[in-house]
């Protein structure tokens, strides 16, 4: 489907256990870059955990075992020498949950910056101007930086969240189930911010949300007890799907 | 700020200029077809004809696309409406570029002598025709349904015309069955253009079913 030179991230016969449950089995895939890739799929099909492989967050889970190999820009991320931290810096994450901290709003964002050693307020400021004006919330809050970023909306904490990922100067941005604790207001200002993030970034998004899918993304992978049963341009898996049991789910027919 | 929907709203957008540009295609045929039938100009009458391509193809695109907005955007009252109004209009369009391609051609068979009467109603039908085909893609545009009920009433003016026309013609033929030939084809001319606006009728009900959510027939 694409070209080597449009994949930023490549997994070639991935599988993991969690213990005795072979939770992925044999991905093979790419997501290309500067584009929306969405994971869809009934719970338990493997789609967040998939998600968390690309940057390594289910290292930090006992008795995971890790078979195969994922590249970023042709690197593989699972190698011996590999700085975890960095890892996370290029491949940034915001979950499910907003994960505001009991923090001013500009510190909220400064601090992900000051993790990779931005640490003077001359080179911060722009730092944070710039990514909370990427994620369209700079105008709704330049006038209370120094305000608890718990008195934002969770709509606007969620944006926040990801201001604080764009401020680590990331090259992938994971999302994992987004909108799901977001009214529909605030999920469609999201979807309409990630239109933004793809010029830039690489975004990859866990939905359980088909029609978010459908509306927010150019690539859909359908997933089904840890094998990935189809992908395509999400228009196609939309209106013709290849597979039936695309088809069932995607119709509402099935999980 | 980020406004929600923009990426849908634009595809909407374009919906509607893919829609406009149809419409204004099928009026430069229809106003070639007729230039071409007045001065018995057979390679008009082809130009005319190789137009109907770019026609089709933006009636499968117009489709393609209403399609993929059905099924990822999930779209809801004015939305749904829109899209469902630009396949039915689409699909009138492209039934009114066929119907030029059958004047063009017929156009075409008559370009070997002179006519034997001069060209009069033929192109007051014409003009109405392409009148309302114009205000009618206008008030898909402007909103404006004014423009729907004129185009209404100027429908009523095509039956007229075309009765009279056919009743001439007939006449034409009784008395002199030398025309016999020529004037069929010109009945046939003055069929293509009632259908035509009958067409354009239709589009005229979809857009006001857009703006007002009624599915009803306007002309009776």
């Amino acid at each position: 489907m694409f070209s080597n030179k449009d994949i930023k991230i490549d997994i070639k016969n991935l599988d993991l256990y969690y213990g005795p449950v072979h939770a992925l089995k044999g991905i093979t895939v790419s997501f290309p870059r500067n584009a929306i890739t969405a994971l869809i799929g009934p719970s338990g099909c493997g789609k967040s955990t998939l998600l968390r492989c690309l940057n390594r967050m289910n290292d930090l889970i006992e008795n995971v075992k890790i078979e195969g190999m994922v590249t970023l820009d042709g690197e593989d991320i699972y190698a011996p020498d590999v700085d975890v931290t960095h890892l996370r810096k290029r491949i940034g994450m915001v979950f499910q949950r907003p994960v505001a901290f009991p923090l001013s709003i500009y510190e909220n964002v400064a601090c992900a910056a000051r993790v990779h050693g931005v640490n003077d307020k001359r080179s911060l400021d722009p730092i944070v101007e710039e990514s909370l004006r990427r994620v369209g919330l700079w105008d709704e809050v330049k006038d209370r930086l120094g305000s608890s970023a718990l008195n934002l909306s969770l709509g606007q904490q969620q944006q926040l969240c990801i201001a604080r990922v764009i401020a680590t100067g990331p090259e992938v941005i994971l999302l994992d189930e987004p909108c799901s604790a977001l009214d529909p207001a605030s999920t469609l200002r999201i979807e309409d911010l990630m239109r933004e993030l793809e010029k830039r970034y690489t975004v990859i998004i866990v939905t359980h949300s088909m029609q978010q899918a459908a509306r927010a993304s150019d690539y859909t992978i359908f997933m089904l007890s840890g094998e990935i049963i189809e992908y395509g341009i999400t228009d196609d898996v939309f209106t013709s799907p290849r597979d039936s049991r695309t088809e069932s789910y995607v119709t509402g027919r099935l999980g | 700020m980020v406004t929600p929907r923009k990426k849908f709203d634009a595809e909407l957008a374009e919906l509607d200029q893919s829609l406009l540009r149809m419409g204004t295609i099928a009026e430069e045929m229809l106003s070639k077809a007729l230039v071409a039938l007045a001065n018995r100009d057979v390679a008009l009458a082809d130009e005319t004809i190789s137009m109907d391509d770019s026609v089709d193809a933006l009636n499968l695109e117009i489709e393609s696309t209403c399609i993929r907005l059905i099924a990822t955007q999930q779209p809801a009252a004015r939305d749904l409406r829109v899209i469902f109004a630009a396949i039915k209009i689409s699909g009138d369009v492209e039934r009114v570029a066929d119907y030029v391609v059958d004047i063009a051609k017929t156009a075409k068979r008559l370009a070997d002598r002179p006519l034997f009467k001069p060209l009069v109603d033929i192109p007051k039908l014409q003009a109405i025709v392409k009148q309302m085909l114009h205000e009618t893609m206008d008030a898909f545009v402007s909103r404006d349904l004014t423009l729907v009920h004129k185009m209404i009433d100027d429908d009523d003016q095509v039956d007229h015309l075309y009765r009279s026309l056919y009743d001439e013609l007939v006449d034409f033929m009784k008395k002199d069955p030398s025309v016999v030939d020529q004037a069929v084809q010109l009945l046939l001319i003055s069929r293509y253009l009632e259908r035509i606006a009958d067409h354009i009728t239709n589009i005229g009900e979809r857009v006001f079913y857009v703006e007002t959510g009624e599915l009803k027939e306007l002309h009776t």
